[in-house]
């Protein structure tokens, strides 16, 4: 059975109540009003992106071989490294798909406000380019965001690096908020009849989440940018190290977004396999009601996060700070145990997304693994409490490799819809090897430099055992190299499916090749520019599956 | 050409004039939690610095009331706009929205001579760099809300705005009282909280 039939030509002038937007603007990649492309757009600046993030990741790796890097250089890449990773990256990639999706998945023909999207996907690319070019204007006046301490104020105003640096930030983040916002308000006002916030699928429901998280966190992070970046450029000490309470300052205002940031982008992540996994179970989603809870929760506990590392500061005094880091644990592995219930492996509908589901999962499970052997390794004096490599490896195990097979698991499932064919099977079984075992290698090079007693963030290693760390280094040095040849497989795969995708006739491109359930999969593929003719009623969390049951108590005519 | 399409049941679709309001609230929800932080910012510096305010720090409370009623003048033309917008009466509509516009202006441009002869700078001290910081964001403040008010102008004198439709004009009214709620959160810092 298909959800398909044929437009009439006269349907052109099918309900017209949201105006169209492409009249009076020309169209262009600046200007499109086209949800789907501005998300297409999204998704590949955020590949690029990351590309060049985990170069320098392998650069700054490798580099810890040697003992001739300064730790400026070595500053100045973990900079480069850490910002553009943290919110060029994996932020990009969900907004590109929450872009392309969320209307789709509540049944709007566009975004709440189609151009600002636009606006603020050039902005934040125009920020990324001027993130990255910081790095050719000399020298830095900092570390990071990370620290207040290692501002030199007697350089102040000296550094061009520091100021694009800090502008670039501010403009991105001020886009990030404004993409957010419209997600949030389309979400919330451009549903169908029928399709209550209950009703929404998970991945709707996920980036409406998320987006309140940023709606409510990033501007703080922008207003403690702002003060940086009159602190730094000008030196008035706010955040010297002799002003009274600059490490609060510094906490409550840069953290507050910062820290939760990298935390944040497991929530879309959630609900993009929750919709992923239900669909190809071909079965209704275990507690569905539940799962969006415990989504919304996860991004509440997100914030908690801010206190991952204050003992070290002792800036915020509460006695265990990790606690509330470990509390996110609880609605993911909830989450997950209910993926686990919905699944019965004689309907299961065997998809490449399902394998990087997986990953994800074996990720995670990795690092809680870890989490646990820890602490007895650090009562041996063998890990050097936060400030060891092998909390680099849980971040990058946790915060960056399971996320990044989240966000290919739901291109992978979407790819029919957003190119018009699946891609590449081979290639993408290639990809997933190739990420998995990247992130898993690049994780464990530092777990185990971690429990060796290797330090964090240093530009070189020393003393006795510094020549094994280096080889736990080229470990995560081999990891880097093979999540770059992935992404490149992906970049190469999703190009091939492109150009192939256009030859397809019309008749190849099935609207529903996996018979869904959310309302994406009741339009053609692509979608049309106004994505549906007619507008869809809703009365379950499962409108195809209603449908379908209509179509087979009395057929539509003119369904095919 | 035929292409294909959703073959579900049709629902009814109205277009929703809200959506601008939604997005002015969550565009105002952005600015308070950015204006609450520098609010936070400048308390915690209070906490820590003796005396208060520090030595050569001079309030300019004479700019600041002007600032406040300019600010006030411009959020209750917003309502008068409305007011003329859901009367139907087009002439007012446009007076007020226009006079929303020009308060605003008027308080930019008070703010950025009141910041020349301040005497601070960012060079100085903490204090004068949580000021500025403070500042800036009311004149972003601002300048977002001559956006807001020129564009539901521009659609009032279009016709697009009526009294059948009169939702951005309802933005303009709350968002001109919004920003005059940020200075009044930064007059309230520094003058009123001792």
């Amino acid at each position: 059975m298909t959800l398909t039939a044929t437009r009439p030509a006269e349907s052109a002038g099918a309900p017209t109540d949201e105006p169209s937007h492409g009249t009076v603007v020309p169209e262009s990649p600046f200007t499109t009003s086209d949800h789907k492309r501005i998300g297409r757009y999204y998704i590949v600046a955020a590949l690029v992106f990351v590309l060049v993030s985990t170069v320098v990741a392998v650069v700054m790796e490798i580099s810890l071989t040697s003992t001739s890097t300064s730790t400026l250089e070595y500053d100045r890449l973990f900079s480069l490294h850490s910002t553009s990773a943290s919110l060029l990256f994996l932020p990009l990639l969900f907004l590109g798909l929450g872009t392309y999706l969320v209307p789709l998945q509540i049944g709007a023909r566009r975004l709440a406000f189609p151009r600002v999207q636009a606006l603020a996907l050039w902005g934040t690319v125009v920020g990324g380019l001027l993130l990255i070019s910081s790095y050719l204007f000399g020298q830095p006046n900092g570390w990071g965001i990370a620290y207040p301490t290692a501002l030199p104020f007697a350089k102040v105003g000296a550094s061009r690096a520091t100021d694009l640096w800090v502008a670039s930030l501010v403009l991105i983040t001020v886009s990030l908020v404004t993409a957010a916002a419209n997600l949030f308000v389309t979400a919330l006002k451009l549903r169908v009849p029928g399709m209550t916030t209950m009703r929404m699928p998970a991945f709707t429901w996920s980036i409406m989440a998320v987006c309140v998280g940023i709606i409510l966190s990033a501007p703080v992070f922008a207003g403690g940018l702002l003060l940086l970046y009159l602190d730094q450029h000008f030196g008035g000490g706010v955040f010297a190290p002799a002003q009274r309470h600059s490490n609060y300052l510094w906490q409550h205002t840069l953290w507050l977004y910062g820290r939760p940031d990298v935390y944040l982008v497991i929530v879309p992540a959630l609900g993009a396999l929750t919709d992923v996994i239900a669909t190809h179970a071909r079965r209704p989603l275990l507690q569905s009601v539940v799962v969006k809870g415990l989504i919304f929760v996860t991004m509440i506990l997100c914030f908690g996060v801010i206190v991952a590392d204050s003992s070290i500061e002792k800036a915020v005094l509460i006695p265990t700070p990790t606690v509330l880091t470990l509390l996110i644990a609880i609605p993911i592995g909830l989450i997950v145990l209910l993926w686990l219930g919905t699944v019965r492996p004689k309907e299961l509908h065997p998809h490449l997304s399902l394998a990087y589901a997986a990953g994800f999962v074996l990720l995670l499970v990795a690092a809680a693994v870890n989490g646990i052997v820890a602490p007895s390794q650090h009562l041996h004096g063998g890990l050097n409490g936060a400030g060891s490599a092998w909390t680099v490896g849980q971040v990058h195990a946790v915060l960056f490799g399971a996320p990044t097979l989240a966000a290919f698991a739901a291109i992978y499932h979407w790819a029919p819809k957003i190119y018009g064919k699946g891609l590449n099977v081979v290639l993408g079984g290639l990809q997933f090897l190739c990420l998995l075992g990247g992130f898993f290698l690049m994780a464990l090079g530092q777990w185990l430099a971690g429990y060796d007693g290797a330090p964090w963030h240093v530009a070189n290693y020393t003393g006795p055992d510094a020549s094994t760390w280096a080889h736990y280094a080229i470990l995560s040095s081999v990891g880097g190299i093979l999540v770059v040849l992935g992404l490149l497989l992906f970049a190469g795969n999703a190009a091939l499916t492109w150009a192939g995708a256009r030859r397809l006739p019309e008749a190849d491109r099935p609207g529903d090749p996996y018979e869904g359930t959310t309302l994406e999969w009741a339009t053609s593929s692509p979608p049309p520019d106004d994505n549906f003719d007619t507008v869809p009623e809703v009365r379950s969390e499962d409108p195809l599956g209603d449908w379908r049951a209509q179509q087979d108590a009395e057929p539509v005519e003119g369904a095919r | 050409m035929a292409t294909p399409q959703l073959a579900l049941t049709s629902g009814e679709r109205r277009a929703d004039p809200t959506i601008t309001v939604y997005g002015v609230i969550v565009l105002a929800i952005a600015i308070l939690m950015g204006m609450g932080t520098l609010a936070g910012a400048y308390l915690a510096m209070r906490a820590g610095t003796t005396p208060w305010p520090p030595k050569g720090v001079v309030r300019q409370q004479y700019y600041d009331n002007p600032l406040l009623v300019t600010a006030l003048i411009g959020a209750v033309a917003g309502w008068w706009g409305l007011y003329g917008v859901r009367r139907g009466d087009r002439r007012q509509a446009i007076v007020g929205l226009a006079l929303t516009l020009f308060m605003e202006g008027a308080f930019i441009n008070l703010m950025t001579y009141m910041m020349q002869v301040s005497h601070l700078s960012p060079r100085q001290d903490a204090y004068s760099v949580v000021w500025y910081a403070l500042v800036v964001l009311v004149i972003a403040t601002f300048a977002t809300g001559i956006a807001v008010a020129g564009v539901v102008l521009a659609r009032v004198v279009g016709g697009q705005v009526t009294a059948a439709e009169p939702a951005l004009a309802w933005c303009a009214a709350w968002y001109g009282s919004f920003v005059a709620l940020v200075w009044l959160i930064m007059y309230y810092l520094i003058h009123v909280v001792q």
